[in-house]
């Protein structure tokens, strides 16, 4: 078992792994009562396109989330919620682009819900009226994203921005997407890339680290499974955008939304630590158009905007850098924003700050097992690693690093979306 | 009136929150809201929300939220200011803080003409913007058409969140009237929770508080009309899936059904996630929706189903839904599900001091509702019977089924 220090915050991961190659991160909480355990697939809705042993798949868009669905399944009368309920545990599970995450909190029973846990992420159990039972359920899903409008803005900005990139669809495929997707296509991918070492475990909270490990191996050591050479197949994204303007109608917008995006390659920054990249993009935003600058507040004054923030996200090979706004004006306010973000400045005062604030949430988050358990598997998801040096980073943040970043910006590839009523 | 201090070993956030208890009074909603949102706006030394975010900033991203709620008769609003443990701060963090959460209490941005005109008129507009994207929202909307339709004049239809025309008619001036109200016509509390030396934070707040010593009665319970008929109400709006919200009476309900069966019943019947009734017989069963659940509102004696479905299928839905509560009714659960239920519903209680949040919680219902403290609560729980749950089923009485249909 090797120890990863959190340097200057007084916390520890414990970090093992299985003979059969299923990682094992643990951090341990005594102040609280529960805890709470993530066992996570690499395999999310991007993974329609791959290879097994040289030989070229494709499945439909949804498949990830429709697999995440007919997992709970142990047998035609009975779910994983069923087996859980009796230990008094709350279940759920979730795709995003990357990965399936399968979760458990409860406050007791440690070994059982470990075991159990294990045992339904790893067993499938699906059957022709299963999965046609499913697509009922999963296309209301469908339906309910629609009625949420900042939904709706997402994916319309990634169809803007990308021309290839899978974000650009729905995470549970749209409703044709769902009626397509067929028993065989779930056990492909299931058999697959369901396997130990396309996963890993994390645990939080209370519990003992040495007791885990014990258990999760045990659990691991009689099982079989598939050792088939895989390669995703991902088309490559160029750094231009598809659509520099669009508007769409949407009568359920009471108050127009517009989102600003630039596209970048990160290589701008590969010299650099992207986390540290991104922790300075994410002062730099926050200063310039947050709640503490200057511009922000002379847009409220002038009642030009009732909302707007923005950020920085990694999305494979680029940086997407967006500002959300809602406006009744948004002519009149998208020329002042854009003219803002490539004139953005940086300061030491409000760096000082800033470091404050990064600081306080970072000591803050180790209160809370759900997302300190979160944070760990963004970590290995986007860096496939864990940073022991965020308090550091935080503290060290200087002048002069964040000015060059700033300066190595790229405006170039800029799309609009503006959604409303009429 | 005495400062609560609850000591919680070992969490590095740490949370005071000051609270004033007032009658409920339709009128006022509205005009607490906007006061609020000025008061936390902006104050006397700092004037701008700039200016005050930057100051949380400094002190270690600090931030004081509010809210104002209902319980019944009683409104409550509540500033809650959340701060780190001042073992990582600079000397002297901790006046600062507590200072800062009185400022905002006691001087606001006001002068001779009301509240100062530029922190109104942004508050106002976003206000505004606000009760205007509600229609956005259907699961929002959708519930407050619902209660409106089940009865315009029950103090359980107004929304919490106010309502444009009253907004639109408030000045500056007249809000400082509101503000006058707020600190010397309610009843005041103040707790603190956290790893912190009380004896030194009771000493600080003592320098910065003052009270009022006012009493406001509890007056926690609302009647709601039954009807004879169940009246269903379809109306339309431009959304994509279909919201279904069905209305119940509660009989009056006693401190234990309240507390104890009312919940039993509830994860039973519709909150026990997938392996509640609701979600067995709609979901799984029959692919009818992909959301379902239910919740009381005991103060309210209110009951709500609500569901995300497609309306050609509302009558199977109700035809479901009915089915549930029938077996309810007639104690078609196992005593394996009534042991299940109980064991989740007590070791979901060992983790009431997970979080200084929770135990606040937790505490201020006890104090200010009367409600049992999680370790009653637990006890209780292990002696309820399927009898009891039975003769619970019998109080609940459909009243209104709405459905906010979708025309795209």
């Amino acid at each position: 078992m090797k120890t990863i220090e959190l340097k200057n915050i007084d916390q520890v991961i414990y970090y093992d792994e299985c003979s059969n190659g299923l990682p094992i991160y643990m951090l341990e909480n005594k102040n609280v009562s529960d805890f709470y355990i993530t066992l996570s697939v690499k395999y999310g809705s991007l993974d329609t396109d791959f290879k097994i042993n040289n030989k070229e798949y494709h499945v439909n868009n949804g498949v990830a989330h429709f697999l995440e669905h007919v997992n709970f399944n142990i047998d035609d009368n009975t779910t994983a919620h069923d087996l859980f309920r009796d230990l008094g545990s709350n279940i759920n599970a979730f795709t995003t682009f990357n990965f399936t995450s399968y979760e458990v909190s409860s406050n007791n029973h440690f070994k059982e819900n470990l075991n159990l846990l294990l045992d339904y992420v790893q067993t499938r159990y699906f059957t022709k009226e299963l999965v046609d039972k499913e697509k009922g359920i999963i296309t209301e899903e469908v339906r309910m994203g629609n009625n949420n409008p900042g939904k709706k803005m997402f994916f319309e900005c990634n169809k803007a921005l990308y021309h290839n990139n899978k974000r650009k669809y729905y995470i549970t495929g749209n409703e044709k997407d769902v009626s397509n997707i067929t028993n065989e296509e779930l056990e492909l991918v299931f058999d697959n890339f369901y396997v130990p070492s396309n996963m890993f475990i994390i645990i939080t909270g209370n519990f003992n680290h040495n007791e885990a490990v014990k258990i999760i191996k045990d659990n691991q050591k009689n099982k079989k499974f598939n050792h088939n050479k895989i390669e995703r197949i991902r088309c490559l994204e160029p750094d231009t955008i598809v659509t520099p303007y669009k508007e769409l109608i949407d009568k359920q917008i009471e108050i127009p939304k517009i989102r600003i995006s630039y596209k970048m390659n990160k290589d701008i920054y590969k010299d650099k630590d992207l986390e540290e990249v991104m922790s300075y993009l994410y002062m730099i935003i926050q200063n310039n158009i947050g709640s503490t600058s200057l511009f922000k507040e002379e847009l409220m004054e002038k009642e030009l905007v009732t909302l707007i923030n923005g950020g920085v996200y990694l999305e494979d090979d680029h940086l997407i850098f967006g500002v959300t706004i809602e406006s009744k004006y948004p002519d009149k306010v998208i020329d002042t924003v854009v003219d803002k973000l490539k004139h953005m400045t940086c300061n030491e005062e409000e760096l000082i700050r800033s470091r404050r604030v990064r600081i306080a949430d970072l000591i803050y988050s180790y209160d809370d097992i759900e997302y300190v358990n979160t944070d760990i598997m963004d970590q290995l998801i986007k860096y496939d690693k864990i940073y022991d040096n965020l308090y550091d980073m935080y503290n060290n943040s200087n002048i002069e690093e964040c000015s060059e970043i700033l300066n190595r910006l790229d405006f170039t590839n800029q799309s609009i979306v503006v959604m409303k009523k009429n | 009136m005495k400062i609560h201090t609850i000591y919680k070993k070992g969490f590095k956030n740490n949370i005071i929150k000051v609270l004033f208890k007032d009658k409920y009074n339709k009128d006022i909603i509205t005009y607490n809201n906007l006061l609020t949102d000025c008061m936390t706006y902006s104050t006397k030394k700092y004037p701008s929300k700039r200016e005050l975010l930057m100051k949380y900033e400094y002190l270690y991203d600090s931030y004081i939220k509010c809210r104002t709620t209902r319980v019944g008769k009683n409104i409550c609003t509540i500033f809650s200011l959340e701060f780190l443990d001042p073992k990582y701060c600079d000397e002297g963090y901790l006046n600062e803080v507590i200072e800062l959460l009185f400022e905002m209490i006691y001087k606001p941005n006001i002068d001779k003409d009301g509240f100062d005109k530029k922190t109104f008129d942004i508050c106002k507009n976003n206000y505004l913007a606000y009760l205007e994207t509600v229609k956005e929202n259907p699961s929002k909307y959708g519930t407050y058409r619902a209660l409106y339709n089940m009865d315009p004049h029950s103090i359980s239809t107004y929304p919490m969140y106010g309502d444009i025309d009253t907004l639109k008619s408030i000045n500056r001036k007249e809000l400082v009237n509101t503000y006058n109200n707020l600190i010397n016509n309610t009843e005041m509390y103040i707790y603190v929770c956290g790893d912190l030396d009380m004896d030194n934070i009771t000493n600080i707040i003592n320098k910065y508080y003052k009270d009022n010593e006012n009493k406001v009665d509890n007056d926690l319970f609302v009647d709601n009309k039954k009807r004879n008929k169940v009246q269903e109400v379809i109306e339309y709006g431009p959304y994509n899936q279909d919201t279904f919200i069905s209305i119940y009476n509660l009989d009056k309900f006693n401190k234990y059904e309240r507390e104890i069966l009312l919940p039993t019943f509830n994860y039973i019947f519709g909150s026990g996630g997938l392996t509640s009734k609701l979600y067995d017989k709609v979901r799984e069963k029959n692919s009818l929706c992909y959301t379902i659940y239910s919740y009381p509102n005991v103060y309210d004696n209110l009951f709500f189903i609500y569901a995300g479905i497609n309306k050609k299928d509302k009558d199977l839905v109700i035809k479901l839904i009915n089915e549930c509560l029938n077996e309810m009714l007639t104690g078609k659960f196992t005593k394996k599900e009534l042991e299940s239920t109980k064991r989740y519903l007590i070791h979901s209680l060992d983790n009431s001091d997970n979080s200084i949040e929770r135990i606040m919680g937790y505490n201020i219902a006890h104090d200010l509702e009367g409600l049992y403290l999680p370790k009653e609560k637990q006890e209780l729980y292990k002696n309820v019977t399927k009898e009891e749950i039975i003769e619970l089923a019998k109080k609940i009485h459909i009243n209104t089924i709405y459905i906010l249909g979708g025309e795209s």
